[in-house]
């Protein structure tokens, strides 16, 4: 099973609300849960990916300006080293 | 109270709500000629040509605050803020016609219980931008967090990009615009007013609602408990144009395409008799 598939599973098997991080040696993934309860903030860009709770945790490695926006609710990304 | 006008269904005319409002309920609007309604009465006297600043670089959000009512305080109607940097709870509990124009983004609780400023901010915003609004505008340039608009009363609330989930919770009245998708739950208990999405929404939309009216331009997932789809009006048509001119967010295909949707009304039951009639019932 790929970490994807895992992380898909995830949401219907853990109970109470939840956004999580996991990693592999390669891969970064999230998880949201489906009634999107708990916060993140995504930002994206072809040579970095920053997640946090909350946009101005990702400001203090990124000072500028930048375009962010929230996961919605069963929403799974993986990302690949 | 001077300027209000408790004659006409205006209300209900402009799709704020259907719900006939008696018992403890009083059905008020405010009269558009009556200037001296819309302001406290402690209201500061500010210029609206007089403009001041505040760099946010390096403060916390109390020290903001307070060189924002150190402006207000010396009479200056429009305050620029410079770096904001999604910190929270900035530009909150202004109470009285003036302008905001953020350089940048803010972070949770942004523009919390605003009664009347007109806000500008050209990023995007946190969760629980404009709570409890009561009047005025915001316009967001780009995206905004979850619970966009919880429990406003009044006010234009203008997303031009996409927002998070629940966007609208427990709305109370006033509008509510995005210009891109809105995530799950929206409009759940929404009592009045109207929502617009011209994206797409997630799933539950309207759940439990109890009035008021969503428009939806692009797809919905699915729609929550007593939420119904209900006929498009012209009067809708030509309130959707004027309202989405008005912001520079007209779709290219127009207004005819959107979904209304509106209260089943299954789950209402109000008691509207006063306490003293209860008493005689009894």
């Amino acid at each position: 099973m790929t970490l994807e598939e895992t992380l898909k599973k995830s949401i219907d098997e853990i109970d109470g609300v939840f956004t999580y991080l996991v990693t592999t040696r390669d891969q970064l993934g999230m998880a949201k849960d489906s009634m999107a309860a708990k916060p993140m903030v995504l930002y994206e860009t072809d040579d970095m990916v920053a997640l946090a709770s909350e946009e101005v945790a990702i400001r203090a490695i990124v000072p500028h300006e930048i375009d962010t926006w929230d996961p919605y609710d069963e929403e799974v990304r993986v990302w690949q080293a | 109270m001077a300027g209000v006008d408790t004659s006409a269904d205006t209300s209900e005319m402009m799709g704020l709500h259907t719900e006939p409002l008696k018992g403890r309920d009083i059905k008020t609007m405010f009269s558009l000629e009556n200037e001296g309604g819309y302001a406290y009465a402690f209201a500061p006297d500010v210029d609206f040509n007089k403009r001041g600043s505040v760099d946010c670089e390096g403060k916390e959000a109390t020290e903001i605050n307070r060189e924002i009512r150190d402006l207000i305080k010396s009479g200056h109607g429009t305050v620029v803020l410079e770096n904001p940097g999604a910190k929270h709870s900035i530009i909150v509990g202004i109470l009285h016609r003036m302008n905001f124009i953020v350089n940048g983004s803010l972070g949770y609780f942004g523009c919390g219980l605003l009664d009347g400023p007109t806000v500008r901010i050209s990023g995007r915003v946190g969760w629980s931008f404009a709570e409890n609004m009561m009047a005025g505008v915001c316009v967001v340039a780009k995206n905004a967090g979850s619970t966009f608009g919880a429990a406003i009363r009044g006010g234009d609330l203008v997303c031009k990009g996409s927002v998070g989930s629940r966007t609208g919770i427990d709305q109370k009245g006033g509008t509510i615009l995005v210009g891109g998708d809105t995530g799950a739950f929206s409009g759940f208990m929404m009592q009045r007013g109207r929502m617009v999405v011209c994206g797409n929404a997630g799933k539950n939309l309207g759940d439990s609602m109890y009035d008021g009216t969503i428009f939806v331009g692009g797809d919905i997932k699915n729609l929550g408990v007593d939420a119904i789809p209900a006929e498009l009006t012209d009067l809708d048509k030509a309130w959707l144009t004027r309202k989405l001119s008005q912001y520079e967010m007209m779709p290219d295909k127009g207004v005819d395409h959107f979904t209304k949707i509106i209260a089943g009304k299954q789950l209402w039951s109000y008691d509207n008799l006063e306490p003293s009639e209860k008493k005689l019932v009894l």
